[in-house]
Protein backbone atom coordinates (compact mmCIF):
# COMPACT_ATOMS: atom_id res chain seq x y z
CA UNK A 1 0.00 0.00 0.00
CA UNK A 2 1.25 3.49 -0.87
CA UNK A 3 1.67 5.74 2.18
CA UNK A 4 -0.64 8.73 2.55
CA UNK A 5 0.30 12.01 0.89
CA UNK A 6 -0.80 14.35 3.67
CA UNK A 7 0.89 14.54 7.06
CA UNK A 8 -0.92 12.30 9.53
CA UNK A 9 -1.14 12.32 13.32
CA UNK A 10 1.17 9.30 13.39
CA UNK A 11 3.77 11.28 11.39
CA UNK A 12 3.68 14.11 13.92
CA UNK A 13 3.85 11.75 16.90
CA UNK A 14 6.82 9.92 15.37
CA UNK A 15 8.70 13.17 14.70
CA UNK A 16 8.01 14.55 18.18
CA UNK A 17 9.02 11.29 19.89
CA UNK A 18 12.30 11.12 17.98
CA UNK A 19 13.03 14.79 18.74
CA UNK A 20 12.33 14.19 22.44
CA UNK A 21 14.65 11.16 22.37
CA UNK A 22 17.38 13.25 20.74
CA UNK A 23 16.86 15.97 23.35
CA UNK A 24 16.99 13.45 26.20
CA UNK A 25 20.19 11.87 24.86
CA UNK A 26 21.74 15.30 24.41
CA UNK A 27 20.77 16.46 27.91
CA UNK A 28 22.02 13.27 29.55
CA UNK A 29 25.35 13.65 27.77
CA UNK A 30 25.51 17.31 28.79
CA UNK A 31 24.50 16.80 32.42
CA UNK A 32 26.82 13.87 33.03
CA UNK A 33 29.84 15.53 34.61
CA UNK A 34 32.71 14.43 32.43
CA UNK A 35 35.39 15.50 34.94
CA UNK A 36 38.53 17.31 33.91
CA UNK A 37 40.48 16.46 30.82
CA UNK A 38 44.06 15.42 31.53
CA UNK A 39 45.31 14.63 28.05
CA UNK A 40 44.38 12.86 24.86
CA UNK A 41 45.22 9.69 23.02
CA UNK A 42 45.71 9.08 19.34
CA UNK A 43 44.82 5.60 18.22
CA UNK A 44 46.12 4.51 14.82
CA UNK A 45 46.40 1.08 13.21
CA UNK A 46 49.94 1.05 14.67
CA UNK A 47 48.86 1.51 18.28
CA UNK A 48 47.81 4.06 20.88
CA UNK A 49 49.92 7.03 21.99
CA UNK A 50 49.09 9.41 24.84
CA UNK A 51 49.73 13.14 24.74
CA UNK A 52 49.31 16.03 27.15
CA UNK A 53 47.10 19.00 26.32
CA UNK A 54 49.95 21.47 25.84
CA UNK A 55 49.71 23.63 22.74
CA UNK A 56 51.31 22.19 19.65
CA UNK A 57 50.72 20.36 16.40
CA UNK A 58 51.23 16.70 15.57
CA UNK A 59 51.29 14.78 12.32
CA UNK A 60 49.53 11.46 12.45
CA UNK A 61 49.47 8.78 9.81
CA UNK A 62 47.18 5.82 9.49
CA UNK A 63 46.18 3.66 6.58
CA UNK A 64 47.72 6.09 4.08
CA UNK A 65 45.91 9.16 5.47
CA UNK A 66 47.89 11.98 7.10
CA UNK A 67 46.24 14.28 9.63
CA UNK A 68 47.52 17.40 11.33
CA UNK A 69 46.27 17.52 14.91
CA UNK A 70 46.40 20.89 16.65
CA UNK A 71 46.14 21.42 20.40
CA UNK A 72 45.31 24.89 21.64
CA UNK A 73 43.78 26.12 24.89
CA UNK A 74 43.00 22.61 26.10
CA UNK A 75 41.08 21.69 22.93
CA UNK A 76 42.12 19.25 20.25
CA UNK A 77 41.13 19.53 16.58
CA UNK A 78 42.15 18.05 13.27
CA UNK A 79 43.18 21.07 11.23
CA UNK A 80 44.38 19.36 8.08
CA UNK A 81 43.77 16.04 6.43
CA UNK A 82 44.51 14.69 2.99
CA UNK A 83 41.39 12.57 2.75
CA UNK A 84 38.44 13.73 0.65
CA UNK A 85 35.79 13.05 3.32
CA UNK A 86 37.11 15.64 5.78
CA UNK A 87 34.73 14.40 8.46
CA UNK A 88 37.47 14.67 11.09
CA UNK A 89 37.94 18.38 10.31
CA UNK A 90 34.19 18.84 10.38
CA UNK A 91 34.03 17.46 13.93
CA UNK A 92 35.76 20.62 15.19
CA UNK A 93 37.36 21.07 18.59
CA UNK A 94 36.96 18.47 21.33
CA UNK A 95 37.77 19.21 24.96
CA UNK A 96 35.63 17.07 27.29
CA UNK A 97 36.80 13.63 28.48
CA UNK A 98 35.31 10.91 26.30
CA UNK A 99 34.85 13.19 23.29
CA UNK A 100 36.49 11.86 20.16
CA UNK A 101 37.37 12.70 16.59
CA UNK A 102 37.16 9.76 14.26
CA UNK A 103 38.94 9.53 10.92
CA UNK A 104 37.24 6.56 9.33
CA UNK A 105 39.47 6.15 6.22
CA UNK A 106 42.67 6.34 8.29
CA UNK A 107 41.26 4.23 11.14
CA UNK A 108 42.41 6.97 13.54
CA UNK A 109 40.59 7.86 16.76
CA UNK A 110 41.60 10.92 18.77
CA UNK A 111 40.08 10.85 22.22
CA UNK A 112 40.21 13.15 25.24
CA UNK A 113 41.14 11.29 28.42
CA UNK A 114 40.61 12.08 32.08
CA UNK A 115 37.69 12.44 34.45
CA UNK A 116 36.00 9.43 35.96
CA UNK A 117 34.53 7.65 33.00
CA UNK A 118 31.73 5.30 33.69
CA UNK A 119 32.91 2.11 32.08
CA UNK A 120 29.30 1.14 31.41
CA UNK A 121 29.21 3.73 28.68
CA UNK A 122 31.96 2.15 26.66
CA UNK A 123 30.49 -0.16 24.09
CA UNK A 124 32.24 -2.45 21.69
CA UNK B 1 5.26 -15.32 -8.70
CA UNK B 2 3.32 -14.07 -11.65
CA UNK B 3 5.23 -13.34 -14.83
CA UNK B 4 5.06 -9.84 -16.17
CA UNK B 5 4.49 -9.27 -19.83
CA UNK B 6 7.79 -8.41 -21.51
CA UNK B 7 6.56 -4.88 -22.15
CA UNK B 8 6.04 -4.25 -18.44
CA UNK B 9 9.34 -5.86 -17.58
CA UNK B 10 11.19 -3.57 -19.95
CA UNK B 11 9.37 -0.57 -18.54
CA UNK B 12 10.22 -1.61 -15.02
CA UNK B 13 13.88 -2.13 -15.91
CA UNK B 14 14.01 1.27 -17.60
CA UNK B 15 12.32 2.96 -14.64
CA UNK B 16 14.70 1.28 -12.17
CA UNK B 17 17.69 2.36 -14.24
CA UNK B 18 16.35 5.92 -14.35
CA UNK B 19 15.86 5.85 -10.57
CA UNK B 20 19.43 4.59 -10.12
CA UNK B 21 20.64 7.47 -12.28
CA UNK B 22 18.58 9.86 -10.15
CA UNK B 23 20.01 8.37 -6.94
CA UNK B 24 23.54 8.89 -8.28
CA UNK B 25 22.87 12.50 -9.23
CA UNK B 26 21.37 13.12 -5.80
CA UNK B 27 24.45 11.54 -4.15
CA UNK B 28 26.59 13.88 -6.19
CA UNK B 29 24.49 16.93 -5.29
CA UNK B 30 24.81 15.93 -1.65
CA UNK B 31 28.57 15.53 -1.92
CA UNK B 32 28.92 18.97 -3.52
CA UNK B 33 26.69 20.90 -1.08
CA UNK B 34 28.94 22.66 1.47
CA UNK B 35 27.29 20.98 4.44
CA UNK B 36 30.62 20.27 6.11
CA UNK B 37 30.28 23.70 7.66
CA UNK B 38 27.92 22.12 10.17
CA UNK B 39 29.59 20.54 13.19
CA UNK B 40 27.90 17.19 12.65
CA UNK B 41 30.40 14.69 11.28
CA UNK B 42 29.26 12.93 8.15
CA UNK B 43 26.05 14.94 7.93
CA UNK B 44 24.12 14.33 4.71
CA UNK B 45 20.64 15.24 3.57
CA UNK B 46 19.81 11.71 2.49
CA UNK B 47 18.49 12.82 -0.90
CA UNK B 48 19.17 9.45 -2.59
CA UNK B 49 16.55 7.99 -0.25
CA UNK B 50 13.99 9.76 -2.46
CA UNK B 51 14.83 7.49 -5.39
CA UNK B 52 15.05 4.38 -3.21
CA UNK B 53 11.69 5.05 -1.54
CA UNK B 54 10.05 5.65 -4.92
CA UNK B 55 11.50 2.38 -6.27
CA UNK B 56 10.22 0.50 -3.22
CA UNK B 57 6.66 1.78 -3.44
CA UNK B 58 6.40 1.90 -7.21
CA UNK B 59 7.61 -1.64 -7.88
CA UNK B 60 8.72 -3.38 -4.69
CA UNK B 61 11.57 -3.96 -2.26
CA UNK B 62 13.68 -5.86 -4.83
CA UNK B 63 13.80 -2.76 -7.02
CA UNK B 64 14.80 -0.67 -4.01
CA UNK B 65 17.64 -3.13 -3.34
CA UNK B 66 18.79 -2.72 -6.95
CA UNK B 67 18.75 1.10 -6.77
CA UNK B 68 20.36 1.25 -3.33
CA UNK B 69 23.09 -1.33 -3.98
CA UNK B 70 23.81 0.15 -7.40
CA UNK B 71 24.09 3.63 -5.97
CA UNK B 72 26.37 2.55 -3.12
CA UNK B 73 28.69 0.59 -5.42
CA UNK B 74 28.92 3.28 -8.08
CA UNK B 75 29.44 6.16 -5.60
CA UNK B 76 32.13 4.04 -3.97
CA UNK B 77 33.89 3.56 -7.31
CA UNK B 78 33.55 7.26 -8.14
CA UNK B 79 34.29 9.12 -4.92
CA UNK B 80 34.53 7.19 -1.72
CA UNK B 81 36.85 5.16 0.46
CA UNK B 82 36.35 1.51 1.51
CA UNK B 83 35.37 2.59 5.02
CA UNK B 84 32.63 4.87 3.74
CA UNK B 85 31.44 1.91 1.66
CA UNK B 86 30.97 -0.01 4.92
CA UNK B 87 29.04 2.92 6.39
CA UNK B 88 26.78 3.40 3.37
CA UNK B 89 26.14 -0.30 3.07
CA UNK B 90 25.18 -0.75 6.72
CA UNK B 91 22.92 2.31 6.63
CA UNK B 92 21.45 1.27 3.28
CA UNK B 93 20.77 -2.28 4.44
CA UNK B 94 18.75 -1.12 7.46
CA UNK B 95 16.73 1.25 5.26
CA UNK B 96 15.92 -1.60 2.87
CA UNK B 97 14.77 -3.77 5.78
CA UNK B 98 12.53 -0.91 6.92
CA UNK B 99 11.13 -0.40 3.42
CA UNK B 100 10.54 -4.13 3.08
CA UNK B 101 8.20 -3.93 6.08
CA UNK B 102 6.67 -0.57 5.09
CA UNK B 103 5.78 -1.68 1.56
CA UNK B 104 3.94 -4.67 2.99
CA UNK B 105 1.66 -2.70 5.31
CA UNK B 106 -2.00 -3.03 4.40
CA UNK B 107 -2.85 0.28 5.98
CA UNK B 108 -0.41 3.12 6.52
CA UNK B 109 -0.58 5.22 9.66
CA UNK B 110 2.14 7.36 8.07
CA UNK B 111 2.41 9.58 5.06
CA UNK B 112 5.74 9.78 3.21
CA UNK B 113 6.74 12.30 5.89
CA UNK B 114 6.81 9.59 8.58
CA UNK B 115 8.18 6.99 6.19
CA UNK B 116 11.13 9.22 5.28
CA UNK B 117 11.87 10.11 8.90
CA UNK B 118 11.89 6.39 9.73
CA UNK B 119 14.22 5.68 6.80
CA UNK B 120 16.59 8.50 7.76
CA UNK B 121 16.68 7.27 11.36
CA UNK B 122 17.34 3.70 10.20
CA UNK B 123 20.11 4.89 7.88
CA UNK B 124 21.85 6.79 10.65
CA UNK B 125 21.36 3.92 13.12
CA UNK B 126 23.03 1.54 10.68
CA UNK B 127 25.94 3.91 10.24
CA UNK B 128 26.28 4.44 13.97
CA UNK B 129 26.28 0.68 14.52
CA UNK B 130 29.04 0.28 11.93
CA UNK B 131 31.00 3.11 13.59
CA UNK B 132 30.60 1.51 17.02
CA UNK B 133 31.88 -1.81 15.69
CA UNK B 134 34.86 -0.15 13.99
CA UNK B 135 35.76 2.44 16.61
CA UNK B 136 34.12 1.45 19.88
CA UNK B 137 32.01 3.78 22.01
CA UNK B 138 33.62 6.96 20.69
CA UNK B 139 30.98 7.18 17.96
CA UNK B 140 27.99 6.93 20.30
CA UNK B 141 28.46 10.57 21.34
CA UNK B 142 27.13 11.58 17.93
CA UNK B 143 23.81 9.81 18.46
CA UNK B 144 21.71 12.82 19.57
CA UNK B 145 22.94 14.94 16.66
CA UNK B 146 22.35 12.18 14.16
CA UNK B 147 18.85 11.64 15.51
CA UNK B 148 18.06 15.34 15.22
CA UNK B 149 19.50 15.36 11.69
CA UNK B 150 17.39 12.28 10.81
CA UNK B 151 14.17 14.01 11.79
CA UNK B 152 15.01 17.24 9.96
CA UNK B 153 16.32 15.61 6.77
CA UNK B 154 13.65 12.91 6.77
CA UNK B 155 11.02 15.64 7.11
CA UNK B 156 12.48 17.47 4.12
CA UNK B 157 12.57 14.45 1.80
CA UNK B 158 9.22 13.27 3.16
CA UNK B 159 7.55 16.59 2.35
CA UNK B 160 8.98 16.41 -1.17
CA UNK B 161 7.49 12.93 -1.61
CA UNK B 162 4.17 14.02 -0.10
CA UNK B 163 4.01 16.83 -2.66
CA UNK B 164 4.97 14.67 -5.64
CA UNK B 165 3.58 11.28 -4.52
CA UNK B 166 0.13 11.80 -6.02
CA UNK B 167 1.66 12.08 -9.49
CA UNK B 168 4.45 9.52 -9.15
CA UNK B 169 2.19 6.78 -7.82
CA UNK B 170 -1.00 7.75 -9.72
CA UNK B 171 -1.39 4.36 -11.42
CA UNK B 172 -0.90 2.40 -8.20
CA UNK B 173 -3.11 4.70 -6.16
CA UNK B 174 -5.94 4.23 -8.68
CA UNK B 175 -5.48 0.46 -8.61
CA UNK B 176 -5.52 0.38 -4.81
CA UNK B 177 -8.50 2.70 -4.74
CA UNK B 178 -10.41 0.34 -7.05
CA UNK B 179 -9.45 -2.79 -5.13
Amino acid sequence: MIPKRKITAADAILAVLLLLLAGALFLSALLRDPGTADGFTIETPDGVTSYSLTNGTYRVEGNGVTLTVTVSDGGVAVTESDCPDGICRQTGIIRRPGEAIICAPGRIVIRITGGERDEDFILG
Amino acid sequence: MKTLSSDRRVRRLAADAALLGLALILSFVEAVLPLDLLPIPGFRLGLPNLAITVAAFLFGPADAVFVSAGRILITYLLFASPVSLVFSASGGALVLLGLFVLTRLRRHPFSFFGVSILCATLHNSGQLTAASVLFGGAAVGYAPFLLLASVLCGALTGLLLNLTGERIFRARIQKEGAA
